[in-house]
């Protein structure tokens, strides 16, 4: 059996991490954490620990995701129609509320394995146990990464581009 | 060696190419100038990526509800006369059969003292709504300025993957000058992050040296500042709450009522109608949604007008609460007058409730002024 305990310690922060940037939902993530962690209880013995982890979590948020997709996207779509009517009390500014939206948005025009492969890398999964957790073959990772990040970047900064000339229009 | 593509140059600085294939790398970057930019934008990609990643780790928990935007002047003008022309004919009616039926009648004299201070509690309520978010968010993006620095700083975490490659491969002339070959594109990325470092850098040196006297100067802690101002203003509003004027907007006069258009609050009217004691035999609408309602309420109070006339209490002034498409009506004779006073708006009865026990006194008050 595998040892749950140190499993959980070394790696959740990481999951959890990764999975909130995935999710956009701190919650949603912590659960997803946790049931991996169930499941790697049952496991008699996994080999990449870091891999299986991270190929299960995603496995996961893929299964829940295609389940119920359809009241997912309502909920989104609640939950975008709610923050708009949301202020945060404290923690936010609102440079820093603006900067998440346009993260959140850029990260979301990737292409799905793009964007795993890059928030696997930046949870410190180098080439083979990211190319394990996504069967990816490991030639690609390379690829897929750089593509992931170019595009990444050019998106955010296009919507960064569009916000200044919007503020530059509302200023005159 | 050929150009490595870039794939295989992300691969390189994340360290995952044999020590062969990175030996190979190296050797052609550091004698291809056009290579070298490749690298220095992919290190840019590499930690912009990061830092715009790191955005997405503020996830908010608890937030709140915002209040509902103030509508300033949203209800133009043909509303509230349309308000009025309604009231008026209901008033008409009102005249000459006495009311008609009532949803409620809890009496004046009970409903005092809780009225009042459920009004003071809603209208603190409302104003604190209303106040915080003008209040707030200025003060606090500038009381929090000193721990909004770092956390900009913190995006430049990128040595989990940047900062192990470049440890393995020092002796790469990374460019980041801007002189490159390949155009503006690439040196642009890597210099603008670099421009960013070093504005971080800065303004962490700003900051921490700014930092005393910015908290010490404003107020020891950006949370007391941010809620003490609202509680401010909050204990302003609500002081005027409390002893509001009533500004009348408009008066006119129609058959047998005199109706007093009252602005309780920007954009927000109340109609009073008083209808003086004269007797119609016939009543004429030409408005046509109210005229069958009009109707129906000439019906039901033929019915009634017997019962109720028989008890009218002198003490406590029976209170007539109506509620028709959102507006709330409420009717009552008047003590002094005994003429028939209806007052409408949109909004909760309490408030009207309120309002009318303000009108109650600045009418007693000008009657007193008269009398002498």
């Amino acid at each position: 059996m595998t040892d749950v305990d140190r499993l959980f310690r070394t790696y959740n922060a990481a999951l959890v991490r990764y999975l909130t940037r995935r999710l956009g939902d701190r919650d949603w993530a912590e659960e997803v954490a946790q049931e991996t962690f169930v499941r790697a209880l049952r496991q008699t013995s996994i080999q990449n620990e870091r891999a299986w982890l991270f190929a299960v979590a995603t496995n996961l948020v893929r299964d829940e995701a295609r389940k119920d997709m359809r009241r997912r996207k309502h909920l989104a779509l609640l939950a975008e129609e709610e923050r708009e009517t949301m202020v945060e009390p404290e923690e936010t500014t609102i440079e820093r509320a603006q900067e998440a939206a346009m993260a959140r948005k850029a990260v979301d025009a990737l292409a799905e394995r793009d964007r795993l492969a890059l928030l696997m890398r930046e949870e410190g999964l180098d080439y083979t146990e990211i190319a394990e957790a996504l069967q990816l073959s490991p030639g690609s990772v390379g690829t897929t990464l750089s593509r992931a990040r170019r595009r990444l970047v050019e998106s955010y900064e296009a919507l960064q581009k569009g916000r200044e000339e919007r503020e530059k229009n509302a200023a005159s | 060696m050929q150009h490595p593509d870039e794939g295989t140059i992300h691969s390189w600085l994340d360290g995952a190419l044999s020590a062969e294939e990175a030996a190979q790398v190296q050797a052609h970057v550091a004698d291809c100038p056009e290579c070298a930019a490749a690298v220095a934008e992919a290190r840019g990609f590499i930690a912009a990526s990061s830092r715009i990643l790191t955005a997405l780790d503020h996830v908010p928990r608890g937030v709140v509800p915002a209040a509902p935007s103030i509508k300033l002047y949203n209800r133009p003008a043909w509303r509230a006369a349309a308000a009025v022309l309604v009231v008026a004919v209901g008033s008409l009616v009102v005249v000459r059969n006495g009311d008609h039926k009532t949803v409620s009648s809890p009496t004046m004299i009970g409903g005092v003292n809780t009225d009042t201070a459920q009004i003071v509690a809603d209208s603190v309520g409302g104003m604190r709504a209303t106040v915080q978010i003008p209040g707030a968010s200025p003060a606090s993006t500038q009381a929090r300025k000193p721990q909004a620095t770092p956390s900009v700083a913190m995006p430049i975490r990128s040595g989990g993957t940047s900062g192990v490659a470049m440890a393995g491969k020092p002796t790469v002339p990374a460019d980041f000058s801007g002189k490159s070959v390949r155009g503006a594109t690439p040196s642009d990325v890597a210099a603008r992050e670099r421009a960013r470092d070093t504005a971080v850098d800065a303004a962490i040196g700003r900051s921490v040296a700014a930092a005393p006297p910015v908290s010490g100067g404003m107020i020891a802690s950006p949370q007391p500042a941010v809620l003490s101002s609202v509680a401010g203003a909050t204990m302003l509003q609500s002081a005027a709450a409390r002893h509001p004027s009533l500004k009348v907007v408009d008066t006119s006069r129609v058959i047998g009522a005199k109706v007093t258009l009252y602005e309780v609050a920007p954009g927000d009217t109340v109609t009073l109608t008083e209808t003086l004691n004269v007797q119609l035999n016939a009543v004429t609408t030409t408005l046509p949604a109210a005229e069958p309602q009009a109707r129906r309420a000439m019906q039901k109070s033929a019915a009634t007008a017997a019962a109720q006339a028989a008890s009218p209490s002198p003490i406590a002034p029976p209170l007539r609460v109506d509620v028709v498409n959102g507006v709330t009506t409420i009717s009552w004779p008047d003590a002094t007058s005994g003429n028939m006073l209806r007052l409408s708006g949109r909004m909760p009865v309490e408030r009207l409730r309120e309002i009318k026990l303000r009108i109650e006194r600045e009418r007693a008050a000008a009657a007193a002024k008269k009398k002498p």
